[in-house]
């Protein structure tokens, strides 16, 4: 009798050789990336007298490399979470320090934009993560309210009382769509779902909370439309 | 906040791409930047740094073909090439840090990920000048081996910055524990571990666990657990492992230590010294696959790094000539060759090991050849030559049976006064081998052809007892056949230098107690 496990062998080496294929592109296109948006902030400086039709495109070209290269980096994640070796590299971190960084990062070009950034955190708030990966979060969040906000985003950060970190980002624009508030529950359904990154992103920040723990609590996240301006609400809980 | 002057650090841009460096530079122009350097590679970036003093260095991950970002690190922190106050931003084109770069034992002071905006540039100078400037004078105290300042400055840095208490908390454990003031280290751990569940703080009890002398095995079994726990929590806590490998090794569990330096470095394969050990853990274990797997990788990374030796190579040779693949002994010491052609100790020790392999694949005359060969090359200053040449050079003479040059030549390692210096290593070196023809000859009963050896080593080793006994043993006893006279005058002038040099030696009693009877 023939046994047919050589076979599946082989096919799934050529889906880890595709994988890897897979994963050297993205890092290639990101490359890309970045030569793109750093090339289109010289540009940016260099030329005078824009129309500000003319500075609100390059705000929204901006906004779209930065939605690519978050969305990769995302997927890059993804994989890295699915590889073995994969643990989370948890350090302490000031939380002011950090999201100001996030906020300065994610500044459009166009700085006389009609919308404000503010960010209400006490200073001496120090918390323990994965940088990298939380980041990851809230720059796609960030990015994301730049788009739909009207005129200001805030983002706020806290101790609750049940002794997480509370990391909320609103903005006072249309606020999420309803389908949205389904939390998408594995990859699967993410691809059911077919709303594209939006969705990946959400299992995405939900993934990524789950995995920081601190003893029995573990970390989550969580939209509505109730933001104090109006719009919509993100907010990220870490234990 | 300190106000940050731009214009007065002198920056240091590493990267592979000219575009990147350009852009670099205009960005921090543009932040009122006045002194940039760039340059493209680790090599051309080490020799400027050991010319010029930088205040930041900003150096991309990947470099290309050489050094990467790391181990440029690496090879300036381990040397000392920077000081302290220095600050090494590394600049990573995604963020690989949690997979590539936790798992390393030197950390920048920083990592930006590409693509950042010149004002997170300017934010992240402004929180790390800032930090140095407080950690600086407690590091200082440290590096000078002054614990006690050390200790006190942090108290006081502790204090006065709240922010920064934690981060000059795991400072301070890290001195204490240098200090020997385990009461203290423990202190600052348990009182971190008040606030969270810190692996950091954890493994710092481990630490303080496995410096105290008393209850040494119950000590190591809690020390043990925690680690245990520790790795069970963070895969990629790298240090945890080592510290659990020497409990284990401790223990006499080789086996064991063996699977935890494995999984090590499966986890952070680049770290050169982690596969060194590795190497070492499985050749005791006689794991000669998994010897010769973590040396190849030794190799291939030690190939950019200030940890690469020579030695990585020669046990390779080693494993494959006991095993008796003769090609690939051939093809590694090629290799190593061409790695390390310019390292002339590094050459001498390829040819010892040449001859050790050669022997260990039964070509017993190739192997002497070598070594005659090379024992001509041995350079004066023996006791500074690296420990694993000396090693070697040592066990290949008593493998080819030239134990009393094996002799001389541990004298003159041991010997680092250099008081004998002027006498010539190269001829002594010469005239054992001579005598070790002789004795070779002598043992397989050709008497009469081991004589002119013998008196020709004598005759030039005037000081060496046992090379003047020897021909006078080989004499003696020829003359017992011949009955030649003549013999026996001879044997009687290697006596007499022999009871110039010690009458009390037993083998000279012997032998004066033969030449009585005979005369």
């Amino acid at each position: 009798m023939l046994k047919k496990t050589p076979e599946k062998t082989s096919k799934d080496t050529q889906a880890e050789q595709l994988n890897a294929v897979l994963m050297s592109f993205i890092h290639d296109i990101k490359n890309s990336l970045l030569v793109s948006l750093s090339g289109l902030d010289s540009l940016y400086d260099a030329v005078d007298n824009l129309l500000p039709e003319q500075k609100n495109s390059f705000n929204q070209i901006q906004y779209e490399l930065r939605r690519i290269n978050n969305s990769l980096i995302q997927l890059l994640s993804l994989y890295k979470m699915e590889t073995q070796l994969f643990s989370i590299q948890a350090d302490q971190y000031n939380c002011y320090d950090f999201l100001d960084e996030l906020i300065i990062s994610n500044k459009p070009l166009n700085k006389q934009t009609s919308f404000s950034f503010k960010l209400d955190c006490d200073q001496d708030i120090e918390w323990f993560f994965d940088r990298d990966l939380i980041a990851t979060i809230i720059n796609s969040t960030i990015n994301n309210s730049i788009r739909y906000t009207h005129s200001e985003i805030i983002l706020t950060a806290k101790i609750n009382d049940n002794n997480f970190l509370e990391i909320c980002i609103e903005d006072d624009g249309d606020g999420f769509p309803e389908k949205m508030f389904t939390h998408p529950e594995n990859l699967e359904t993410v691809i059911n779902m077919k709303s594209g990154s939006t969705g990946l992103g959400l299992y995405f920040a939900e993934k990524i909370a789950n995995i920081h723990q601190n003893g029995e609590k573990e970390g989550t996240i969580f939209i509505d439309n109730q933001s104090q301006i109006g719009g919509g609400r993100f907010t990220l809980f870490l234990p | 906040m300190a106000y940050l002057d731009i214009s007065k650090l002198r920056f240091l841009l590493i990267d592979d791409f000219a575009n990147y460096r350009s852009m670099l530079r205009s960005i921090l122009l543009s932040c009122g930047a006045q002194h940039i350097e760039d340059v493209s590679n680790a090599e051309d970036a080490l020799e400027l740094l050991i010319e010029q003093k930088f205040d930041v260095i900003l150096c991309d991950y990947n470099l290309g073909d050489g050094k990467n970002g790391q181990q440029l690190l690496e090879e300036v922190m381990h040397r000392k090439i920077i000081p302290y106050g220095t600050i090494y931003i590394m600049v990573t084109a995604e963020n690989t840090q949690g997979m590539v770069m936790a798992a390393v034992e030197y950390r920048p002071d920083g990592y930006l990920n590409k693509p950042f905006p010149k004002d997170l540039l300017v934010k992240r100078l402004e929180l790390l000048v800032e930090k140095k400037a407080i950690m600086k004078s407690i590091y200082k105290a440290y590096n000078k081996n002054d614990y006690t300042k050390a200790l006190s400055l942090a108290n006081k840095a502790m204090l006065e910055h709240s922010k920064q208490a934690l981060e000059i908390g795991k400072l301070k454990g890290e001195i204490a524990l240098a200090a020997n003031e385990l009461d203290i280290a423990e202190q600052v751990y348990d009182k971190a571990l008040t606030f969270r569940d810190f692996q950091w703080a954890r493994v710092g009890k481990a630490k303080v666990l496995l410096h105290r002398q008393e209850n040494e095995q119950e000590n190591k079994e809690q020390a043990k657990l925690l680690l245990e726990a520790v790795i069970e929590e963070n895969k990629n806590y790298i240090e945890a492992y080592d510290l659990l490998a020497s409990i284990l090794e401790f223990q006499g569990k080789s086996e064991e230590v063996q699977k935890i330096l494995s999984t090590a470095t499966q986890i952070s394969p680049n770290t050169v010294s982690r596969q060194q050990h590795l190497s070492k853990v499985a050749i005791e274990n006689n794991d000669f696959e998994a010897a010769e797997n973590s040396l190849k990788q030794a190799i291939r990374h030690g190939k950019h790094s200030c940890f690469g030796k020579i030695g990585d190579n020669m046990e390779l040779v080693k494993i494959y000539a006991d095993n008796g693949q003769p090609k690939k002994v051939v093809q590694t010491l090629k290799t190593a060759r061409a790695s390390y052609k310019k390292d002339k100790d590094a050459m001498l020790h390829t040819q010892f090991v040449e001859s050790m392999a050669q022997q260990k694949l039964g070509n017993e005359d190739r192997a002497r050849e070598l070594f005659q060969e090379a024992i001509k090359k041995i350079p004066d200053h023996l006791s500074e030559l690296p420990e694993e040449l000396q090693n070697d050079l040592l066990v290949i003479s008593v493998n080819l049976g030239e134990t009393e040059l094996a002799e001389a030549l541990e004298e003159d390692i041991n010997n680092t006064s250099g008081t004998a210096s002027n006498e010539n290593k190269t001829k002594k070196y010469h005239y054992l081998l001579i005598n070790g023809k002789g004795i070779r000859l002598y043992e397989a009963n050709k008497i009469k052809e081991s004589i002119p050896l013998f008196e020709e080593a004598a005759q030039h080793l005037s000081n060496k007892i046992s090379v003047n006994m020897n021909a006078a043993q080989a004499l003696l006893f020829q003359f017992k056949s011949s009955k030649n006279i003549e013999l026996l005058t001879k044997a009687r002038h290697y006596l007499d230098i022999s009871q110039q040099l010690d009458k009390n030696n037993e083998k000279y009693k012997k032998l004066e107690n033969i030449y009585s009877t005979l005369n």
